[in-house]
C-alpha cells in the first residue's frame, strides 16, 4: 500500500521569473501528481530550478567515498575548538556517512546512514575497543533510527522497518516487519530522522521534495505514528525539512530542528528551532520563513503574523541536524536539559556556517534561549569540510556522541579532568 | 573488439584473483592501474564499445564508483569482483592517480549529426548540467567528466538512472533529470557531450 499516492492530486505550482527592478510576472506551472513517477521521481525543477545568479554555482558536496581513518580524525579533532571545559576524541572510526544513533539496551550503538552507503552499523564495546558491524545494508536512505522494547526502527524513505530482538541478532538480523508505510516514495526530502517518546510513539517529519514549492498534501508536515497499529497523526503543519527533533523530559514536548529554503542569498533566512507547545501550529512554509521573511514567491498574499514563529534562529544555511535534550549529569548544570544540536554546514551560501556543536538553553515553555557553541572548526576556509555533524546523543556517562557523515566516525564530547 | 574486452575481462579477472589487497603498496598500485588500463584504455581514454573513459574525472567521482561496485550497489559482472578485492587506500591511490591524467585532447570527428548537437546543447543548458558537473562538463566533486566521454557510455548511463539501475551522487539528482528525458533527447544529450572538450 503505497498510502499516500492516495492522496495525490494536481499540484499547482507558481514560478516567479526573476526579473531585476522590474514587478516579477508569476506564471503559473502545472505538475499531474496522479502519476506514480511523479512521486518516485519528481520533476527535477522542484529542486533544481531556483538557482540565482548571485548564488550560481553552489552546489551541495558529496560526502568522501571512503571514511576517515583514525590518524586523520585525530588529526582533525586538533582544529576543533572546545568550549572551556569540554573535550573531543574519537569513539569509533569506520561508520561510513553516520547519521542517527539509538542506544540498545544492551549497550550496543546503533548508527544509520546517508544514502550512498545505505547501511545500519552496530558499534559494541570489546574490552575497551569499538567494534562496527554492518548489520542491515543495501537500504535506500536509512538516516532515522530508533530503538525501544528490544526492537531496532528504520525508516527508510516510504517504509519505517521494526527489526525485533535486534541487540541478540547482530549476526544477522531478523526479517523486519513494516510497521507504517504512509509515506512518500520520493528521495529529496525523503530522508527521515526518528525522535521517539518515553511510550514509543514515532515523531517523524515529511519535507517537501523541492527547495520551495506548494508541495502536495502528506508533505510539509510532522506527524506522530504510533508503530504498534500504523495509525497517525498531523502534529504539525508548514514544515519544510527537518531532519531532528526530541521530546523535553520536563513536558513531554516536541522540539524540532527545520531547514530553511536555499537561494535567496548567504544571510537569508535562517534555520530554525521549532516548539510544540500547544495545538497543531502551522510554522510558516512555504508562505513565511524564519517567523518574519515572506516568501518573495509563494507569500501569495499570506502574513508572517498568521503563522507561529520559531523557538529560536539558529543562523542562515547552519543546516541543523539531529538534536537531544541533555539529559546527563557530567556537563555543568546550566546545561541540564538544554538542547545539544549537530551543525551539518551549509552547501548554498558562499561562506559556509556552521560545522558546529551548540547547545540552546531555554525555559520549556521556550523563554529566554540563549545559544552556546560547544565545539566548532569541522568548516576551514570558505567551503572546506573536516566533517560534518549529523546526530548528537546522551551516553550513560554524562557524555555525548556526535555522529559525523562526511568523515564517517562518531566523536565523543565530555567535560573534565 | 570482442576479443579485446575478453582480454580485458581476464586481466580484470587476474586482479581479482592476485589476493587481498596491501595498504598503499606502490607496485601494487601499479599492477592494479594497469588492469585498469587494459579495459579503460591508454592512459584511461578508452577506445572500447561500452568502456567509460577514466582519464582526468573528480577523484571522488571515480572512488565512488570502486566504492558503489564493491558494495554491489551497482551492478558489473567485471568490475565488482575487481572491487571486492581493493581495500580503502587503494581506492584512495587509484583515484587520486587517475584524477591527474591528462583527458580527451584530440578534436571531435566531424559532426555527423549537427541537428542533435543542437538539441543536445540546448537540453544541456535548460537541465542545468553545469550547476554540478561544472562550467565546460569537466567535473567537479563527485559529479563526473562527462565532457568528451564516449557517447555510447553517456547514453547507457541515462538509461540506467532512467531505469533505475544507478542512482545519484550525494543529491539524488540525476535520476530525476533522466526521467524526464526520452530517447531522442538522451541520444542527442550524449552526442552533443561527446563532442564537448
Amino acid at each position: 500500500m503505497a498510502g499516500s499516492t492516495k492522496f495525490a492530486g494536481i499540484a499547482a505550482v507558481a514560478v516567479m521569473a526573476l526579473m531585476a527592478a522590474a514587478p516579477a510576472q508569476a506564471q503559473l506551472k502545472h505538475y499531474d501528481s496522479n502519476s506514480e513517477s511523479f512521486w518516485t521521481h519528481p520533476p527535477p525543477d522542484w529542486f533544481l530550478g531556483d538557482e540565482t545568479q548571485q548564488q550560481k554555482g553552489l552546489s551541495p558536496q558529496p560526502n568522501p567515498p571512503t571514511p576517515a581513518t583514525m590518524a586523520q580524525l585525530e588529526a582533525n579533532l586538533k582544529k576543533i575548538k572546545m568550549a572551556p571545559g569540554f573535550k573531543i576524541s574519537v569513539y569509533a572510526a569506520n561508520v561510513p556517512e553516520a547519521r542517527q544513533m539509538a542506544w540498545g539496551d544492551k549497550g550496543t550503538l546503533f548508527v544509520g546512514s546517508w544514502f550512498d552507503a545505505g547501511n545500519v552499523y552496530a558499534i559494541t564495546d570489546e574490552g575497551g575497543k569499538k567494534v562496527v558491524k554492518t548489520v542491515l545494508s543495501k537500504l535506500t536512505v536509512p538516516t532515522g533510527i530508533a530503538f525501544h522494547d528490544g526492537a531496532l526502527y528504520v525508516a527508510d524513505v516510504n517504509k519505517i522497518y521494526k527489526y525485533d530482538n535486534a541487540e541478540a541478532s547482530l549476526d544477522k538480523m531478523p526479517a523486519p516487519k513494516v510497521v507504517y508505510d504512509d509515506m512518500p516514495p520520493y528521495i529529496p526530502h525523503g530522508w527521515k530522522y526518528l525522535a521517539m517518546d518515553k511510550k514509543g510513539m514515532l515523531y517523524v517529519a515529511f519535507g517537501p521534495p523541492c527547495n520551495e514549492c506548494m508541495a502536495p498534501t502528506s508533505t510539509m508536515q510532522v506527524r506522530r505514528i504510533n508503530p504498534n497499529n500504523g495509525t497517525a497523526e498531523i502534529i504539525a503543519l508548514g514544515v519544510r525539512n527537518s531532519v531532528g527533533g526530541d521530546i523535553d523530559p520536563r513536558t513531554g514536548q516536541y522540539w524540532f530542528s527545520e531547514n530553511a529554503r536555499d537561494w535567496i542569498s548567504d544571510d537569508l533566512p535562517s534555520d530554525k528551532l521549532e516548539h510544540i507547545a500547544s495545538g497543531v501550529p502551522h510554522f510558516g512554509y512555504p508562505y513565511c520563513h524564519q517567523g518574519d521573511l515572506p516568501d518573495p514567491t509563494y507569500a501569495m498574499g499570506h502574513k508572517c503574523s498568521e503563522f507561529v514563529p520559531p523557538a529560536f534562529k539558529l543562523g542562515p544555511h547552519v543546516a541543523p541536524l539531529g538534536m537531544k535534550f541533555y539529559t546527563g549529569d557530567q556537563f555543568p548544570a546550566e546545561y541540564k536539559d538544554a538542547i545539544f544540536l549537530a551543525e551539518h554546514g551549509s552547501w548554498n551560501r558562499h561562506k559556509y556556517n556552521g560545522g558546529r556543536i551548540v547547545a540552546i538553553v531555554v525555559g520549556p515553555d521556550g523563554r529566554n534561549p540563549k545559544q552556546h557553541v560547544i565545539a566548532s572548526g569541522w568548516i576551514q576556509g570558505d567551503r572546506n569540510f573536516l566533517g560534518r555533524p549529523a546526530d548528537v546523543i546522551n551516553a550513560p556517562d554524562g557524555s555525548i556522541l556526535v555522529a559525523d557523515d562526511w568523515a564517517g566516525a562518531i566523536y565523543r564530547i565530555s567535560y573534565g579532568k | 573488439m570482442m576479443h579485446r574486452l575478453s582480454l580485458c575481462a581476464l586481466a580484470a579477472a587476474a586482479l581479482a584473483l592476485a589476493g587481498p589487497a596491501r595498504a598503499a603498496d606502490d607496485a601494487a598500485i601499479k599492477d592494479k592501474l594497469a588492469a585498469c588500463f587494459s579495459c579503460h584504455g591508454d592512459n584511461g581514454l578508452s577506445t572500447l564499445d561500452g568502456v567509460p573513459s577514466i582519464a582526468a574525472q573528480p577523484e571522488l567521482f571515480l572512488e565512488w564508483q570502486l566504492v558503489f561496485f564493491r558494495t554491489g550497489r551497482v551492478k558489473s559482472e567485471i568490475m565488482q569482483p575487481v572491487a571486492a578485492e581493493l581495500s580503502d587506500d587503494d581506492i584512495r591511490a587509484i583515484g587520486s592517480y587517475l584524477a591527474t591524467l591528462p583527458p580527451i585532447k584530440t578534436s571531435p570527428p566531424p559532426d555527423d549529426a549537427p541537428a542533435m548537437t543542437e538539441v543536445g546543447g540546448k537540453l544541456a543548458a535548460g537541465r542545468n548540467c553545469g550547476n554540478c558537473h561544472g562550467e565546460g562538463f569537466h567535473g567537479q566533486q563527485g559529479a563526473a567528466r562527462i565532457a568528451g566521454q564516449r557517447e555510447d557510455v553517456l547514453l547507457k548511463a541515462l538509461h540506467d538512472y532512467k531505469e533505475g539501475r544507478r542512482f545519484g551522487t550525494g543529491v539524488a539528482a540525476m535520476p530525476e533529470v533522466a526521467m524526464e528525458l526520452d530517447d531522442d533527447q538522451m541520444k542527442a544529450l550524449a552526442h552533443y557531450m561527446s563532442r564537448q572538450r
